[in-house]
């Protein structure tokens, strides 16, 4: 056997290495053409003429053509394939230099990766915020078609209020937008069960809401219209969480009774577990609307707040038309009621997440800011870490390697870093986020149930990927450009010492963008600091220090009748009078801050005012010596005495406000009002009182009419009672009071007038992001302080020859430490006008948020200026002070 | 005719890694190779033998390198991998065992290889 040998000296190499399809093709041809002079070679060997030999090869081999396609589609794929896995292998290279270049600077390494660490971390926590309340959508049939509806004031649609059945009856009959439209109310109910009595909240609602939400109960079926005329007694829907606190989650509920104000209800359905009511709290059970004459055929008396569902394809702006319309056509028909009014259409979402939304805005605005500051500090390190690896750069760049290929390795380092900072950021987010939702106010949860679903799920996660990747090209990228560019040959002669004069430009632009930055999130902390503080100290017309509240209903037989309402709260204030610690006690159908019924009416001897302009006024029973026991001052006349009973003329104390606007010239005393609705006896003003708010913290104190509960008897009211010491210890003696006086009837909200102030959405809706905002706040000063003090001592290393040469030369240490100052100082300066400038702007969108501040509040500026200056001048303290000790000689030194 | 080519294909491969592991060679000399060690008896058609020698390239079972031949003329070698010579290993077992089935309903013995 011939086996053929191979050939001595060879020069071989490696085929495709900078080829493209052009150098496949001529590849493939010339291996071809060796194979077919080879076999002619042969041929002429074995005796064969050139010319019969080619003729005889080329027969020989076949159609060279296809063969030759063939072979460079193969070659083809293989060239691809190479050069795919050239630039993996590239890139697993620039990994592994760069691990091992971070692992070389661990001080280094875990700075950056820390910074990113806070940075990432807190914005993946507010964005899952952002992600469980903004985000998800409601839990219902196609939520995007439902719309919260209110009727209002055509002169004034902020005054909104419920709408009237019988409105809703004809909005049924004649709109062209709407699929359905129903109603709810809410209510308190006594629960009796397993004879513990409590008090629940209850949603009344027509029959077909849960239809138009469109929701299915998980048990038993919802509510009908026969439910509304209990043919078979009266009927109840629980919710789910009722169903498994308080009747055990058993499956065989459906017929059983629970008694609801008295009166035992048969359970008919249950609603499912992830269902929840936004628009309300913590409802526990579904009942059906319950009509008296006046509800449902009086067409003045606002009791319904209606949702609806609009067909496909209506907008809320068309369906509001569409109402406005009717509501024009019923004010002609019925102005006695419906004259200048209007209504008000919003899409539930707005409703539901309306009020969390610029907060939630807000937010993630403030952890932008920290992320982008993060991102700038990061950015100043590798700056200073490039520009003293610039020898290394200049050798790599001398040996070849092009300004692409030292420009990706450098942006791998970065990458690398970002990695571990967004790992360690999710972290930072999972404990951040349980903070977070542990913090927020008891109110904002309960109107928004979304937020216990906040966490760091799989679309938090891909954005925090994401944000981790624009972060780190964004802060490699400058530092990875500018090594590209470096001057090789002066690098190699100067030592690399002078790139830092160079990227000491850069960096004192990062040092700057970094302290506006912080400015914008100091000034926003200080505005909102301010705003709460101003709402702490509003003056709410009386006294809260020191009070406890307490709110009592009564319900059945033995209540029935004005004289038995009357005498129970009578002997409730003795009783509680009586107690030790209480100095005074009154009581009163509705707290402050709390709304409570509300009534039209006229005074007499005045003209007759048209519908449309009647006044109203909120109406307050009271009991006791209530005004004295919360210190609203009497401006005139007098409160109420024991003697004004049944007996005795109907006698009114009105409020400062309601007082000066109906009697502008001359005194309220002695006038006379009379009620549209009810009995139109009339009221005789004999006091004058200040203003209380109630309500909402920042508008106006409503029109107030007091009367005392012996001339209108209240069945419910709220026990207010001022303590000799802590208001909280009373608690239980008014429970013990309550209980020995009728033990069905519950106590509830017991609370001290402080806590219910705390517990305002307008305070506490503040405070929730004030922490958060003064947290990263207190970050982006931190990281701030850092990046002065680290490019300060940076340039202060560079210049360490410098600064030998002067301290040779005679300068003072004064001298050189103020030199170094100097330069922190007039980079703060310059951060902060650029900072105050784009605070200015900025707060503008923080408006709806502020409290009693203009928008350019010049004490929060100074204060937040000052605050930055003082930190720039101490973070180039430590620095200067060390070029201020440079032993002359040690700098002179030729350095390595 | 088509068939032939395919059935040949797969063998093809495995005289080609066997011919390989007598040293780095030229798509020529691979041609020889076989028809000499076969006594003539094997003919291999040119097309499918270079077809063979890249697709065996892409699999990666044989490297390819440019190099002088002989007569100092550009040529293009092939030499086999390590991956090549378990996948010689593996196939040539396999056609053995083939092979020694066929024989067996054939009702001849296997001459030894």
């Amino acid at each position: 056997m011939n086996i053929p040998s191979n050939s001595g000296e060879r020069t071989r190499w490696r085929p495709f290495r900078f080829g493209g399809a052009q150098q496949v093709s001529e590849d493939v041809a010339e291996e071809m053409r060796f194979h077919i002079d080879s076999r002619i070679a042969d041929l002429c060997r074995e005796g064969l003429s050139p010319e019969d030999a080619r003729a005889r090869a080329v027969l020989e081999f076949g159609d060279v053509e296809a063969s030759k396609a063939e072979l460079a589609q193969i070659d083809h794929r293989i060239v691809s394939r190479r050069k795919r896995s050239d630039w993996l292998g590239g890139w697993k290279q620039d990994l592994q230099l760069a691990i091992r270049g971070l692992r070389k600077r661990p001080g280094f390494s875990a700075t950056v990766v820390a910074t990113l660490a806070l940075g990432i971390g807190a914005t993946t926590a507010v964005f899952s915020l952002a992600n469980a309340t903004l985000l998800q959508p409601l839990p219902y049939r196609e939520p995007e078609n439902l719309v919260h509806i209110w009727e209002a004031r055509l002169d004034d649609v902020t005054q909104q209020s419920e709408a009237s059945f019988p409105n809703l009856r004809d909005w049924r009959v004649s709109n062209h937008s709407f699929a359905s439209l129903d109603g709810y109310n809410q209510t308190n109910l006594t629960l009796g069960i397993n004879g513990a009595v409590s008090r629940i909240r209850g949603l009344r609602v027509t029959p077909g809401l849960l239809g138009t939400l469109g929701v299915a109960p998980a048990l038993g079926r919802g509510l009908i219209t026969s439910d509304e005329k209990q043919a078979d007694g009266p009927v109840v829907v629980v919710t789910n969480q009722f169903w498994r606190s308080q009747l055990g989650g058993r499956n065989d509920v459906l017929g059983q009774h629970i008694t609801l104000d008295g009166t035992p209800h048969s359970i008919v359905g249950v609603l499912p577990a992830e269902f929840h009511f936004a628009p309300g709290q913590d409802f526990a059970v579904w009942l059906p609307i319950q009509f008296d004459s006046r509800a449902s055929d009086a067409r003045g008396f606002h009791w319904l707040n209606i949702i609806g569902r609009v067909r496909d394809g209506v907008s809320p702006g068309t369906a509001h038309q569409d109402l406005a319309g009717i509501m024009r056509r019923l004010a002609a028909e019925y102005p006695e009621s419906n004259e200048g009014r209007t209504v008000i259409v919003k899409s539930l979402r707005d409703v539901v997440v309306g009020d969390v939304q610029p907060l939630v805005v807000l937010l993630l605005a403030a952890a932008g800011l920290v992320l982008l500051i993060a991102c700038v500090n990061v950015a100043g390190l590798l700056l200073a870490r490039s520009s003293a690896r610039a020898q290394e750069l200049a050798v790599r760049g001398a040996l070849g390697a092009s300004r692409t290929r030292m420009a990706r390795t450098l942006l791998t380092e970065t990458l690398a870093l970002a990695c571990v900072g967004g790992a360690l950021g999710i972290g930072v987010a999972i404990i951040g986020v349980r903070v977070m939702t542990s913090a927020v106010p008891e109110q904002m949860r309960l109107s928004l149930p979304t937020l216990e679903n906040v966490r760091v799920d799989s679309t938090v996660l891909l954005v925090t990927a994401l944000i981790t990747i624009v972060c780190g090209v964004g802060a490699g990228i400058i530092p990875a450009l500018k090594a590209g560019r470096a001057d090789i040959a002066s690098l190699m002669r100067q030592g690399g010492r002078s790139l830092a004069g160079g990227s000491g430009h850069s960096r004192s632009a990062l040092i700057v963008a970094e302290i506006a930055l912080t400015i914008v999130l100091l000034v926003g902390t200080g505005l909102l600091g301010r705003s709460m503080l101003n709402l702490m100290n509003i003056d709410f017309g009386f006294d809260s220090s020191q009070v406890l509240t307490a709110r009592i209903a009564l319900a059945g037989a033995e209540y029935q009748s004005n004289v038995q309402q009357q005498k129970y709260f009578e002997q409730l204030l003795t009783r509680v009078q009586a107690v030790p610690g209480v100095a005074q006690a009154g009581a009163v159908s509705n707290p402050p801050f709390n709304g409570g019924s509300s009534g039209q009416f006229r005074v007499e001897g005045e003209v007759e005012p048209s519908p449309a302009s009647r006044p109203d006024a909120l109406i307050r029973g009271v009991a006791g010596a209530y005004f004295e026991t919360l210190r609203i001052a009497v401006q005139s006349g007098r409160t109420f005495l024991p003697t004004d009973d049944s007996t005795r003329p109907l006698a009114a104390v009105i409020n400062a406000s309601l007082a000066r606007k109906l009697f502008p010239s001359g005194s309220a005393l002695g006038r006379q009002i009379r009620f549209y609705a009810g009995s139109a006896k009339p009221w005789t003003i004999v006091g004058v009182v200040a203003d209380v708010a109630t309500g909402s913290l920042d508008q106006p104190a409503p029109n107030t009419i007091y009367m005392s509960h012996l001339q209108s008897p209240q069945n419910r009211m709220s026990l207010v009672l001022r303590s000799r010491g802590d208001p909280g210890v009373l608690a239980n003696n008014v429970r013990d009071i309550a209980r020995a006086l009728d033990p069905q009837l519950p106590v509830y909200a017991i609370e001290t007038m402080k806590d219910r102030i705390q517990r305002m959405p307008e305070v506490s809706s503040r405070r929730f992001p004030l922490v958060l905002i003064a947290a990263f706040s207190a970050s982006a000063l931190l990281l701030a302080v850092v990046g002065i003090y680290g490019l300060v001592a940076q340039v202060v290393h560079s210049r360490t020859r410098e600064f030998g040469v002067r301290r040779a030369l005679g300068a003072g240490r004064m001298e050189v430490m103020s030199l170094v100052l100097r330069r922190g100082v007039m980079l703060a300066v310059l951060g902060v006008m650029a900072g105050s400038a784009a605070a200015v702007v900025l707060t503008q969108f923080m408006q709806s948020l502020l409290f009693g501040i203009a928008k350019f509040d010049w004490p929060t500026y100074a204060a937040v200026v000052a605050v930055m200056l003082v930190s720039a001048l101490l973070a180039s303290l430590v620095p200067a002070r060390r070029a201020s000790i440079v032993d002359p000689v040690l700098a002179l030194r030729v350095e390595d | 005719m088509n068939d032939d080519l395919a059935l040949l294909q797969g063998t093809l491969d495995l005289l080609v890694l066997k011919t390989l592991t007598w040293g780095a060679q030229h798509g020529y000399a691979v041609a020889r190779s076989i028809k000499d060690s076969s006594d003539n008896s094997l003919i291999v058609e040119d097309r499918a033998l270079y077809l063979a020698l890249h697709r065996l390239e892409e699999r990666e079972f044989v490297e390819a390198e440019w190099g002088l031949s002989e007569n100092n003329r550009k040529a293009k070698y092939y030499a086999i991998t390590p991956a090549g010579r378990q996948q010689l290993k593996a196939k040539s077992s396999q056609w053995t065992r083939y092979a020694e089935a066929v024989f067996k309903v054939l009702g001849t013995n296997l001459k030894p290889a």
